[in-house]
C-alpha cells in the first residue's frame, strides 16, 4: 500500500469508524439532559444576569459580531424558555420510532438547541468571566445537529461525531496546563496554587488538606504532569485510553472534592468513549425500530 | 471530507485559542480557570460587597446579591485601582429597584487571608477599593487610596 492509501486507511479508521446509532442516542439524550438541567438549575446565575447594570456588560467577540444586546428580564426568559422547550423537544425524539421526516426534524430541533445554547453561552459570558468547560459541550450540541440520536445500525457518521467529541474532550488537559504555564510558569506547581482555590471556595475535605501544603504542592506537579499525559488518550490504544480516562475522572472527582466544581458540560463527553448503546436493552433497541430509506439515504449524503 | 475539515478546524482553533487568543475568542478561549499561582507566603483576596441601607442596617454582601459572580465583580474590578464610583451607583440602584430596603452606601471590599508556607494562618485584613454613597447619606466614607479605575482593560 502506498503512502496515500495508508494515510486515507488512517483518516477512514480513525475519523469514520462505524458505529451503533444506538450510542448517538444515548449520548444525546446525555447532553441534552445535561443542558436541560444546567437551564433548570445550575445556570441561575446566567439569568441574574438579566438584571446588571449595563455598565457591566463586556461583549465578547461573538457577542459583538453578532450585535447582541445585553439581556433583558424578558429576552433572557423567552431564551429560557424557548432552549428548554426545544431541549424537551430534542431529547423527546430519542425516544420515536425512525419514520419520514424524523431525521430532519431531529437535525431541526438539535440546530435550534445548539443556536439557543450558544446565545445563552454569549449572555453569560460577557460579564468579564468565561468558563471553560462550556467548549465541549457546544461541540457536542453541534455534533447532534449532524448526527441526531434517531435512528439504528451501524454508521461512519456517528464514529466521525463521537471522535470529534473525544478529540476536543481531552485537548482540555494539556492545553490546560499550557495555560497553566502561560499564565504562572512552573509557579503554578510550586507555589500555593490549590491553597489559593481552596481558601477562595473550598468544601470541609479542601479545607482538611489546608494544613497539608506539601501534600498539596505534590498534587499540584501531580494534577499538571497527568494533564500533559492525557494527550496520549487520542491514541487508539484500548489500555492506555483506559487508565488516562480512569485518571480524568478521578481528576475531577479531586476537584469536586476540594473546591466542588464539577465541570459537568465537558465532564459529561467522557462518554463519548463509553459503549453507551448496551444501556439500551434489546426491549428499547428493538423500540427504536429499522433504519428506514429515508435515513439511510440522509445519513449517506451529509 | 466536509466533516473531516470541521473536525480538524475545531480542533485548530482549540489548539490556537489556548496558545494565542484570550476569554474574548470564546468560544476558542485558553483553558484558563484556576491557572494563577499564589505566593505561599502572600495573601489570597476575595472581593465582597460591604453595603449600609436606610434602616441603618450594615451588611457584607455577595456579588451573586447584585447578579454576578463574584469572578465577575473581580474580573471587572482591579484589586490595584479605585472602582468607578459610577458603576457602584449603577451596581446600588439596580439592587434598590428589586428591593424594599434601600442600599444608601456601597463599599467594594478585598479580604485577605495570610498564607505561611502554603498554609492559610489567622491574620486577615480588608481593604476598600471602591465607595459609592447616596445624596443623603451622611456617615463616613473611605477616601480614594488608590489611582482611578479606567474601566474594563479587556478580558486575559
Amino acid at each position: 500500500m502506498n503512502a496515500q492509501g495508508r494515510v486515507s486507511g488512517w483518516v477512514g479508521s480513525y475519523w469514520f469508524e462505524a458505529i451503533p446509532r444506538e450510542r448517538m442516542v444515548v449520548f444525546s439524550r446525555c447532553i441534552h439532559g445535561v443542558l436541560l438541567l444546567y437551564l433548570l438549575r445550575f445556570d441561575g446565575w446566567v439569568v441574574d444576569h438579566a438584571v446588571v447594570p449595563q455598565e457591566y456588560f463586556q461583549p465578547l467577540a461573538l457577542t459583538r459580531l453578532l450585535h447582541l444586546p445585553p439581556p433583558t428580564t424578558v429576552t433572557m426568559t423567552v431564551l429560557r424558555v424557548g432552549l428548554g422547550a426545544c431541549c424537551i423537544g430534542a431529547l423527546a425524539v430519542t425516544w420515536l420510532k425512525p419514520r419520514r421526516g424524523l431525521l430532519p426534524a431531529a437535525r431541526v430541533l438539535n440546530a435550534l438547541v445548539f443556536l439557543g445554547a450558544l446565545v445563552w453561552l454569549l449572555w453569560a459570558f460577557s460579564y468579564a468571566k468565561v468558563d471553560h468547560d462550556r467548549l465541549t459541550a457546544l461541540v457536542a450540541l453541534a455534533v447532534v445537529v449532524v448526527v441526531p440520536g434517531v435512528g439504528r445500525g451501524d454508521d461512519q457518521l456517528v464514529g466521525w461525531g463521537l471522535r470529534t467529541i473525544q478529540v476536543v474532550f481531552i485537548l482540555a488537559y494539556p492545553l490546560s496546563a499550557i495555560s497553566k504555564f502561560r499564565k504562572s510558569g512552573f509557579l503554578w506547581a510550586n507555589n500555593a496554587t490549590f491553597a489559593r482555590a481552596i481558601v477562595r471556595r473550598g468544601t470541609p475535605i479542601g479545607k482538611w488538606l489546608l494544613n497539608h501544603g506539601l501534600l498539596l504542592r505534590v498534587g499540584q506537579w501531580a494534577f499538571i504532569s497527568f494533564e500533559v499525559l492525557a494527550v496520549f488518550a487520542l491514541l487508539r490504544e484500548p489500555r492506555t485510553q483506559r487508565l488516562i480516562l480512569a485518571g480524568v475522572v478521578g481528576l475531577h472527582l479531586f476537584t469536586y472534592a476540594t473546591i466542588a466544581i464539577h465541570f459537568l458540560p465537558h465532564t459529561i463527553c467522557i462518554l463519548a468513549f463509553a459503549p453507551l448503546e448496551k444501556l439500551l436493552d434489546r426491549g428499547n433497541r428493538t423500540a427504536l425500530g429499522t433504519p428506514s430509506s429515508e435515513y439511510s439515504s440522509a445519513a449517506t449524503t451529509t | 471530507m466536509l466533516l473531516l475539515i470541521c473536525s480538524v478546524l475545531v480542533a485548530t482553533l482549540t489548539v490556537f485559542g489556548s496558545l494565542w487568543f484570550t476569554d474574548d475568542a470564546f468560544p476558542f478561549a485558553p483553558f484558563r480557570m484556576f491557572s494563577v499561582a499564589n505566593d505561599p507566603n502572600g495573601l489570597v483576596s476575595a472581593m465582597a460587597v460591604r453595603v449600609e441601607f436606610d434602616n441603618g442596617e450594615e451588611r457584607l454582601l455577595r456579588a451573586g446579591d447584585f447578579g454576578l459572580r463574584r469572578a465577575e465583580l473581580e474580573g471587572q474590578t482591579r484589586s490595584d485601582r479605585w472602582a468607578d464610583t459610577a458603576k457602584l451607583g449603577a451596581l446600588a440602584a439596580s439592587y434598590n429597584r428589586r428591593h424594599s430596603r434601600q442600599i444608601i452606601h456601597l463599599q467594594i471590599v478585598s479580604i485577605s487571608v495570610r498564607l505561611r508556607d502554603g498554609e492559610p494562618t489567622d491574620e486577615t485584613s480588608e481593604r476598600v477599593i471602591g465607595d459609592w454613597a447616596a445624596d443623603r447619606y451622611d456617615g463616613e466614607r473611605a477616601t480614594p487610596n488608590l489611582p482611578p479605575d479606567e474601566g474594563f482593560g479587556g478580558f486575559s
